[in-house]
């Protein structure tokens, strides 16, 4: 029985000591080993509704949009885990539709889709007016709200897989890579 | 002597047997066609049917609305056993009629409201994970831009320029029960003297590059230039040190040699960024 109860313990120890090291690598902005670390202990906690918008947010932050899709599934028990699951649905579609718009020459300009305030989203928007268009190996947009905030989208091509990538860039110093895939 | 007649028997049953197989076919695409006809006029009339149940049906609802005494003598019995199962047909009828109009006007506001809506996610639950977590995580990070260290220990007098990028402020404890840990990113030319002096000591690239970023941001493009220069000097494949001393160039009036500089610098390391930055001189968007 005791080694039950200390057994039980430590998994409580445990598990509130793996939410709190996410929680404080996500503070510290180190995403992507938050979303590592959530990545590997996903199957102990993914009843949790607040490891899973830990786990998302980081995934995101990290550029790590394909991870999003399990928390967008499980997040729907709560008001506050609804709404997220819908943001991140809506950067997961674009996401999607961006790369396939890239590779397959897709038009977006049909859509009217909600928007988020991830630069996936701002790049999705920026493409998506340019209408139909001959595809190009090299997109410049100017963001709209900022005249000295600038992005790059180009495709990747590797020996696989096409990888997207977005680059931001602050008077033409670049701030970060995003890559995508 | 041969029996003819058994032979000219014999010689139409072969025959016979020789057609079987032709007659088969034919009589079985004969059988297909007539099964295929019958299935198709049969489905034509049944339509036809079905209208004409229905608006008898229709005509029968609206003289009960209109009076409820009167009673459905004109149809026969069997008829109205006819439209019974139909019945459920009619709500569905009905609303099809309804819902048309209010779908047009939904769609006609969908056109008008052109802008897209903006998704904004919620993160109070990482304020739950912290008060959960208890006295462990007390003191809030903030973004870098706002983050204070504790007050220096000089007590040199700091003179405010004109061309501060930055405000600096200490911020001292206010009690025991709130620690907040506010560092702040002094920007005066004091401290980059400073910066100045570790550099002429050490020689590291790291510094003169810093430098050059923020000379190159308080607007001083010729010191800018200068460390951007040294940079290059001490480690040619910084790209960030070319950059800021093609942009440098530029700012200076010296717009030829700073294409110049950039094209035998993209020779040799095909970087994107100076191609960018080049374009963007050559255009004038970077002037």
């Amino acid at each position: 029985m005791k080694t039950i109860l200390l057994l039980v313990l430590t998994l409580n120890l445990y598990s509130a000591d793996i939410k709190q090291a996410m929680l404080n690598f996500y503070e510290n902005k180190r995403y992507e080993n938050a979303c590592n670390l959530g990545f590997n202990s996903f199957k102990k906690y993914k009843k949790d509704e607040e490891f899973l918008s830990l786990y998302a947010f980081s995934c995101l932050k990290a550029d790590y949009i394909d991870r999003l899709a399990l928390p967008i599934a499980r997040l729907k028990f709560s008001e506050e885990a609804r709404a997220n699951s819908a943001y991140f649905s809506v950067i997961f579609m674009q996401k999607k539709l961006l790369y396939h718009a890239l590779l397959d020459e897709y038009d977006l300009s049909r859509f009217t889709l909600p928007t988020t305030d991830y630069i996936l989203s701002t790049v999705f928007d920026l493409y998506s007016k340019l209408g139909k268009h001959k595809r190009r190996t090299l997109y410049l947009f100017d963001d709209p709200t900022n005249e000295k905030i600038s992005y790059k989208l180009y495709l990747q091509k590797e020996y696989k897989v096409a990888k997207m990538v977005i680059e931001e860039y602050y008077d033409t110093m670049l701030i970060k890579r995003h890559i995508y895939w | 002597m041969l029996n003819v007649r058994d032979l000219e028997r014999r010689w139409l049953r072969y025959k016979i047997k020789s057609y079987l197989p032709h007659a088969v076919i034919v009589a079985s695409l004969v059988i297909i066609s007539a099964s295929l006809y019958i299935y198709s006029s049969s489905a034509s009339p049944k339509s036809k049917q079905a209208d004409a149940a229905q608006t008898p049906h229709s005509v029968h609802v609206k003289q009960k609305t209109a009076s409820a005494p009167q009673e459905p003598e004109a149809l026969p019995a069997r008829q109205l056993t006819q439209q019974a199962p139909q019945q459920p047909k009619k709500p569905l009828h009905v609303k099809q009629s309804h819902s048309t109009p209010v779908e047009t006007t939904a769609l006609e506001e969908k056109q008008t409201s052109s802008k897209p809506v903006v998704l904004k996610p919620s993160m109070d639950f990482i304020k739950k994970m912290r008060s959960a977590s208890g006295e462990y995580y007390m003191s809030e990070i903030e973004p870098p831009k706002e983050v204070v260290l504790d007050a220096p220990v000089r007590k040199k007098p700091k003179k405010k320029t004109v061309q501060k990028t930055k405000k600096t402020q200490v911020i001292p404890e206010p009690s025991l029960a709130k620690k907040k840990i506010v560092i702040q990113r002094d920007t005066t030319l004091q401290d980059l003297k400073d910066v100045e002096r570790r550099f002429q000591k050490s020689n590291k690239p790291a510094l003169s590059l810093f430098l050059a970023k923020q000379y190159y941001m308080l607007g001083d493009y010729k010191k800018a230039y200068n460390f951007a220069l040294l940079t290059n000097q001490l480690d040619k494949k910084n790209e960030t040190s070319w950059l800021i001393f093609s942009k440098s160039l530029v700012k200076m009036g010296q717009r030829d040699l700073a294409v110049k500089t950039l094209k035998e610098y993209i020779k040799y390391s095909h970087s994107q960024n100076a191609a960018l930055l080049l374009e963007n001189i050559e255009t004038g968007k970077f002037q």
